[in-house]
């Protein structure tokens, strides 16, 4: 235990007071999260997906990136406030940026089916973007679900796609994970959730990953009370709080199909995945890719997004873990340094003529 | 001065959070315990369906549309959206059929046009060339 002099503990007796004005402003709401500060141009609507384009300030020195976020989030986790946005930063190193926004799901939506989501909307948001920018090709960065998606779509159509990244992006559905164990378990009948609900609620979602870690809460309000002395950690607090509440539903026919092809069957693992009338062979990914992964992810546990650089047909593989959680991989206050730069030195590295 | 409060306190939160965690996770791996969580969702579910069946006679019986017959109106819209899609692919495909083509035509055209240059250009050297030799 550290030895503690005088001077220490009236630190952390002053800590109280500042604490209590910090609370006194949090409930005034001088911490309202304000996301999504990048300015950002909307390019093409395809019904409620939009697809919007992000610009460096100065000279374009890259090839561009389109962004696939998962579809049961918001796409501003790419873009939570100044200075904590992956997009900023890209920008910022001379990296145009475009974005998938998928909306929230409205009733409709009950028959969007994975296909839809993949190919229809991916493929025409990556194709527009391609146009937007007069290039063939594009590199393509998908972030969990969306990760899964983005590879996917490069396995079946491979000739916009210039590079994949895959962020913590489930492949291997099979894993010692708490949510693998639910969703693969014969007892959660699918059809009668999807039947019921249309589309499956955010709050359910949000209930079941909370789950998955029953004491994160606890554990989030005591790191807030031990750091709510210090207004820069509050910031970052809200506005990444402010992402986490601010979940869409999962459209039910996608839902059922996730859940029975991926957990369930873990088609992807076993070449058996069937997506409308083609069959994905992730051997034809052919393109140069990149494989990120979070050591202590409880959402896409390592060994599951780690699997890819084995099962592709590419040459030109690099695969990176570190130490972080799902979220924190992408927001954490150590990303910039780590994930975030490995993005852009990849990128670099990787220019479409 | 040896004794800090402070991270005594945390130390034992630290501590209580993991056993707790630990605990928790091995509960909602017993497949007992998803099954009576299933059970629980089912039921609530069926319950749901049954308000939901009898509001809708009732919608029905005052001519008020119900949920079921918004639906056929959903799957409209939903196939339509894709059909936009799917044209919307198709034509992409076709117009970067369409700039091949350009391209192609193009090249053989400034192909055809150099062609053509060539013989001229060996018929005006030839014409040249002659009246030296005449000379």
């Amino acid at each position: 235990m550290k030895e503690m002099n005088f001077e220490d503990y009236m630190d952390e007796i002053w800590k109280t007071p500042q604490r209590l004005n910090n609370i006194h402003k949090i409930m005034k709401g001088d911490f309202e999260p304000t996301p999504a500060q990048t300015p950002s141009r909307v390019v093409k609507e395809f019904g409620r997906v939009k697809l919007l384009a992000y610009y460096p300030k100065g000279e374009v020195t890259q090839s561009p990136v389109l962004m696939v976020p998962s579809i049961i989030n918001k796409y501003y986790v790419f873009d939570l406030a100044p200075n904590q946005s992956m997009v900023e930063y890209l920008c910022d190193q001379g990296i145009p940026v475009y974005m998938i926004d998928w909306g929230i799901p409205g009733p409709q939506d009950k028959y969007t089916t994975f296909e839809d989501h993949i190919i229809r909307w991916q493929g025409a948001c990556l194709r527009a973007a391609c146009k937007d920018f007069g290039v063939e090709k594009m590199h393509l960065l998908g972030y969990c679900v969306g990760g899964t998606m983005a590879t996917i779509y490069a396995a079946l159509k491979p000739k916009r796609v210039a590079g994949l990244i895959a962020l913590t992006a489930p492949i291997n559905f099979h894993d010692d994970g708490l949510l693998s164990s639910w969703a693969s378990s014969d007892q959660l009948d699918v059809r009668k959730l999807s039947e019921a609900w249309g589309n499956i609620p955010a709050d359910f979602l949000e209930e079941s990953f909370a789950l998955l870690m029953p004491t994160a809460k606890m554990k989030k309000y005591m790191n807030l009370y031990e750091n709510a002395h210090k207004d820069s950690f509050l910031k970052k607090h809200y506005a990444l709080d402010g992402w986490l509440n601010d979940n869409v539903g999962f459209p039910g026919a996608t839902y059922e199909e996730y859940v029975k092809k991926c957990y369930v069957n873990n088609d992807l693992m076993n070449n058996e995945f069937i997506l409308g009338d083609m069959r994905v062979d992730l051997k034809n990914i052919k393109c140069p890719l990149l494989v990120l992964t979070a050591k202590h992810d409880h959402i896409v546990p390592d060994q599951s997004a780690t699997v890819l650089a084995e099962m592709v047909g590419s040459e030109d593989i690099t695969s990176e873990q570190f130490r972080a959680g799902h979220i924190g991989i992408t927001v954490g206050s150590k990303a910039k340094d780590t994930m975030w730069k490995t993005v852009q030195a990849w990128l670099k590295d990787r220019v479409v003529e | 001065m040896n004794f800090d409060p402070f991270s005594m306190q945390k130390k034992m939160f630290d501590e209580w959070e993991k056993s707790t965690a630990e605990y928790v996770d091995k509960v909602m791996r017993d497949p007992s315990f998803m099954k009576t969580i299933s059970q629980n969702m089912g039921s609530t579910l069926d319950m749901q369906d049954a308000i939901k069946e009898q509001t809708n006679k009732v919608l029905k019986s005052m001519n008020v549309p119900t949920e079921d017959s918004l639906d056929g109106l959903y799957k409209t819209v939903h196939n339509l959206e894709t059909r936009m899609l799917d044209f919307e692919e198709k034509i992409d495909d076709l117009s970067d059929m369409f700039k091949k083509l350009v391209e192609i035509s193009e090249s053989i055209q400034s192909e055809a046009k150099t062609s053509k240059a060539k013989p001229k250009a060996v018929k005006q050297a030839t014409k040249k060339e002659s009246p030296k030799k005449s000379k």
